[in-house]
């Protein structure tokens, strides 16, 4: 198993408590930490990382030197592709060759495209052609391009990444077609992490079902799991710590999770998620879950989400340390490769 | 006190790597700041096409050397993508960012490739730093302009320097530099205008800025030097001749084309009319003599050495910036603080 680790925000959110989350990921030797896109985000003052993610990966790329950097994802229509390339391929070379690059085709909401000028009726062919351009723009070989969205004249794009072809891509996406898309291309599934175990098993089914059709072996193709996790002292602690602040986050102003959550909302109780989306317990009953839900879904490569907006940084890091000193040992997680 | 700042031009030879290693040791050789530039296809093998992420790479190996760009070229890219860019950079450096903007791009080519063409790119411009400052300082605004619509958004996050980091144009004409001073912004001066030239177009500045009712304190006029120290004068010169003449050559298309214009002909291109009129180098007591009658006569606070270029060996750039942090900035130091502001001619 890989174990990764999604920087979102923990309450208060000052940005030293995120850098020093990501630093604790990367001494305990888990495998990745991953950021995310989004815009116009309130929570707490709008103090995040995720309108900017190449900026902020940059410099945790250059903190750490081991713990791979993962982009969940950039939306590809709100920027121009070759402002992307560059960009990725920049943040290859300052992370020695450490990046996982997640694609998406919308973000949250219909804002997005209205501010950065653009729409949702051009978002999917925008999507479509800005990743045949980063392809070709990371050969470091000219070539020019005549799309529907984008026109090129012939050029050459520099630097190109450190990995080569190019840094590992994942696919987030929802709709049937998106998918589609990804699977033709036999792309990594990044799963979202407010799904129930059915859905999610689900969602993976299908996925291996349209990678088949196109001719890749499924078993070859990662689709990383993101669940949210909080392991406290013991199991009573775990509940009490975390009933507040789990329906705070569902309930949020402005939070989108209840839509991704595929539960009508009476169903949407505590009892449930504690059942069906989040990882909650003591460090037994942790591993036991996780453990578990291995059985139910592919759960080859995990990311975790330790923290959300309503919980304080210092429970978050206990949490966190508990996960590293108890959990992880006792799940067969591979050592990461740089 | 004069502030040293160093921009990154990269070298023949040294890779990225090199390079952020290069900016990482300015900070204990006594630099105030380092500058990086954006350029983009074949002239960011070793520059930077983004150079903000580059700047926060920079921040998390340093503790207090600011970070500037000169600059982010905003025609080329979504103003709401450089707000939030620089605004992060800015919270994660602690405050450090000096956020250079330049209208156009030196390189034709960025305007064919990202669509822009550069006849759009004043307009542009205005509209674009117009967005960037309400990002940075409204709760909310929404933008109507001829190249940007903006819907009401609330954009973060927000840059920790208050009411935001210090803006700084890139005037390679007279009219870019009438403009930051009407408007009250900061100045990067180019690096090829003689000490006279120099103490003009200074004066003219400071006076422009006055006339437009900002005050000074706040604002700089930053002036670019090439510099190179070796150990004597005799070997400065047969080190960087050479490599020097075949970057104007080859390598900077729009430095050449600015040396056409100012010296006319081709033939006139030759490196001791150069040497006479803007380059610095030579052993350490030469360039501290030069850049001490420089700073005596130009009223300038901030100087913004070039001191690697991609022709000049990367070793040969490590060499001469380790001189330039150890001999000739505590001179100059030592020579303003000790009051003497009378040239003395090397």
């Amino acid at each position: 198993m890989q174990i990764g680790f999604y920087v979102t925000g923990s309450k208060g959110s000052r940005y030293a408590d995120l850098i020093d989350q990501v630093d604790l990921a990367e001494r305990s030797g888990l495998g990745s930490v991953w950021l995310r896109e989004r815009h116009f985000h309130r929570d707490h003052g709008g103090r995040n990382f995720f309108s900017s993610p190449f900026v902020a990966a940059a410099y945790m790329a250059a903190r750490t030197r081991r713990i791979r950097i993962g982009i969940g994802a950039r939306i590809l229509p709100l920027d121009h592709p070759i402002h992307i390339a560059e960009g990725a391929a920049v943040l290859d070379r300052i992370s020695g060759g450490r990046l996982d690059l997640g694609i998406a085709r919308i973000g949250e909401n219909e804002l997005y495209q209205h501010a950065f000028g653009t729409s949702e009726i051009q978002a999917r062919g925008r999507f479509e052609e800005s990743l045949e351009v980063l392809l070709r723009a990371w050969t470091g070989e000219p070539f020019s391009y005549e799309g529907k969205h984008h026109r090129l004249p012939r050029v050459s794009v520099r630097p190109t990444p450190q990995q080569r072809p190019h840094p590992p891509l994942y696919l987030v996406g929802l709709s049937q077609e998106t998918l589609r898309f990804g699977a033709a291309r036999g792309m990594p599934l990044l799963l979202a992490g407010a799904s129930p175990v059915g859905a999610l098993r689900e969602t993976q089914n299908g996925y291996r079902a349209l990678l088949a059709d196109s001719g890749h072996d499924p078993h070859t193709v990662a689709m990383p799991v993101n669940r949210f996790v909080y392991v406290a002292e013991t199991e009573a602690r775990a509940v009490e710590e975390t009933r507040t602040t789990v329906m705070e986050f569902i309930e949020r102003r402005g939070s989108v999770i209840r839509d991704f959550l595929s539960m009508n909302g009476a169903e949407q109780t505590y009892e449930r998620l504690f059942e069906e989306v989040f990882i909650i317990g003591d460090p037994g009953s942790c591993t036991q879950r996780i453990r578990a839900l291995a059985e139910q879904v592919d759960l080859r490569h995990l990311i975790l989400t330790f923290n959300y907006f309503t919980i304080p940084h210092d429970r978050c890091r206990s949490s966190m340390e508990r996960f590293v000193e108890h959990v992880m040992p006792a799940l067969d997680v591979e050592a990461s490769v740089t | 006190m004069t502030r040293f700042g160093f921009f990154v031009m990269g070298s023949r030879d040294g890779g990225y790597t090199d390079v952020l290693d290069q900016v990482t040791r300015l900070e204990p050789l006594g630099f105030d700041t380092v500058v990086l530039g954006e350029r983009h296809f074949r002239h960011a093998e070793l520059l930077y096409p983004s150079a903000l992420s580059v700047g926060a790479a920079i921040a998390a190996r340093t503790e207090c050397l600011r970070i500037g760009t000169a600059g982010r070229v905003l025609s080329l890219d979504h103003p709401l993508h450089v707000a939030e860019d620089a605004a992060t950079l800015d919270v994660l450096s602690g405050g450090r960012l000096d956020f250079g903007a330049t209208r156009a791009s030196l390189d034709e080519d960025a305007h064919r490739v990202f669509g822009v063409p550069s006849a759009e790119s004043a307009g542009r411009f205005t509209e674009a730093l117009q967005i960037i400052r309400a990002a940075w300082t409204r709760e909310t605004f929404r933008y109507d302009g001829a190249h940007y619509v903006i819907p009401e958004v609330s954009v973060f996050p927000r840059p920790v320097q208050r009411p935001h980091p210090p803006v700084y144009l890139v005037a390679v004409s007279p009219e870019r530099l009438a403009f930051a001073a009407q408007e009250g912004y900061s100045a990067y001066v180019g690096a090829i205008r003689t000490i006279g030239e120099l103490t003009d177009t200074c004066d003219r500045y400071w006076s422009e800025l006055a006339a437009a009712g900002h005050p000074r304190d706040g604002v700089e006029l930053s002036v670019n030097r090439f510099v190179y120290v070796s150990a004597d004068d005799r070997r400065a010169r047969a080190e960087f001749e050479r490599p020097f003449m075949q970057f104007i050559a080859d390598r900077a298309p729009d430095l050449r084309a600015a040396l056409l214009a100012k010296y006319g002909t081709e033939d006139e291109l030759r490196f001791d009319r150069f040497l006479d009129d803007f380059l610095i180098i030579g052993g350490p007591d030469t360039v501290v003599c030069r850049l001490n009658e420089m700073l005596s006569a130009v009223d300038t606070g901030y100087l913004l050495v070039t001191l690697n270029f991609v022709t000049l060996d990367h070793s040969l750039c490590e060499r001469s910036t380790e001189l330039f942090g150890r001999e000739v900035m505590p001179a100059l130091r030592q020579l303003e603080s000790g009051g003497s502001k009378v040239p003395v001619v090397g």
